[in-house]
């Protein structure tokens, strides 16, 4: 995975790029926690350049939801590939983790 | 190729290699990479307790229909009926981490096939006509 993290207050905005599976997934789950860790409160997760996802993908996801919500703070994810979206749907993810359209649609969805 | 996840990763890469050079379509080759992520993940972490090392066929079918087939000597473990059913509601914090993968490949239209035979599972999946 190529993951960049910029700060803007107490967002984490991470983009992300590759593959969200067995190999990739952990990566961004690490470097999620780690931006938890050092104090932000929400997470924006830029998947544009995220061609494929697997279930190990999808995990980490939850994974970030849920510790950055027992922090106190939220997630949210934009500009999802069709692939990614395709998945989000068939798993029911997209009822459960706050998809946007872009960057500034989930800035909205956080506030 | 054998069970591990270095190897599993190369078949991957492979398999993408050797559709991409017969034109297969970028969806399908999508699919095939998700059944071979989740379905060899899955046997080569739960289908042995020995840490020993074993080998696992592949073989992929590019006809119509596409069918993908995988074979290992691990514990009898049939998809259709042993693994956990998926839990696709409720908020975050109830939703358990894992058991996605099989239920994945069943919405994207993958139909499966599950039998023993001689010590060993062997699992066929029919790929949905495009």
């Amino acid at each position: 995975m190529v993951i960049s993290i910029e700060k803007q207050g107490e967002t984490a905005i991470v983009a992300a790029g590759g593959r969200l599976d067995a190999v990739g997934a952990p990566e961004l789950e690490a470097r999620g926690k780690a931006s938890i860790q050092e104090g932000s409160k929400r997470l924006l997760l830029d998947l544009a350049k995220v061609e494929y996802i697997s279930s190990a993908g999808l995990r980490s996801l939850l994974v970030l939801a849920k510790t950055v919500k027992a922090a106190g703070g939220g997630m949210a994810l934009c500009s999802l590939t069709p692939a990614v979206r395709e998945v989000m749907t068939m798993s029911g993810f997209d009822n459960i983790l706050s998809l946007a359209a872009d960057r500034s649609a989930a800035m909205g969805l956080l506030k | 190729m054998v069970n591990t996840v270095a190897d599993q990763q190369r078949v991957m890469d492979e398999v993408e290699a050797l559709l991409s050079a017969r034109s297969v379509s970028s969806r399908r080759k999508s699919a095939v990479r998700l059944a071979l992520d989740e379905l060899l993940s899955n046997v080569i972490q739960y289908a042995y307790d020995d840490g020993g090392v074993h080998r696992i066929g592949v073989k992929i079918d590019p006809g119509i229909p596409f069918v993908l087939a995988i074979e290992d000597d691990g514990r009898p473990f049939d998809p259709l009926s042993d693994a956990p059913a998926p839990v696709l509601e409720g908020p975050v914090e109830d939703r358990p981490v894992g058991g996605l993968g099989l239920h994945l490949l069943r919405s994207m239209g993958m139909e499966m096939d599950y039998r023993r035979e001689k010590g060993r599972n062997i699992l066929r999946v029919v790929f949905p006509g495009e």
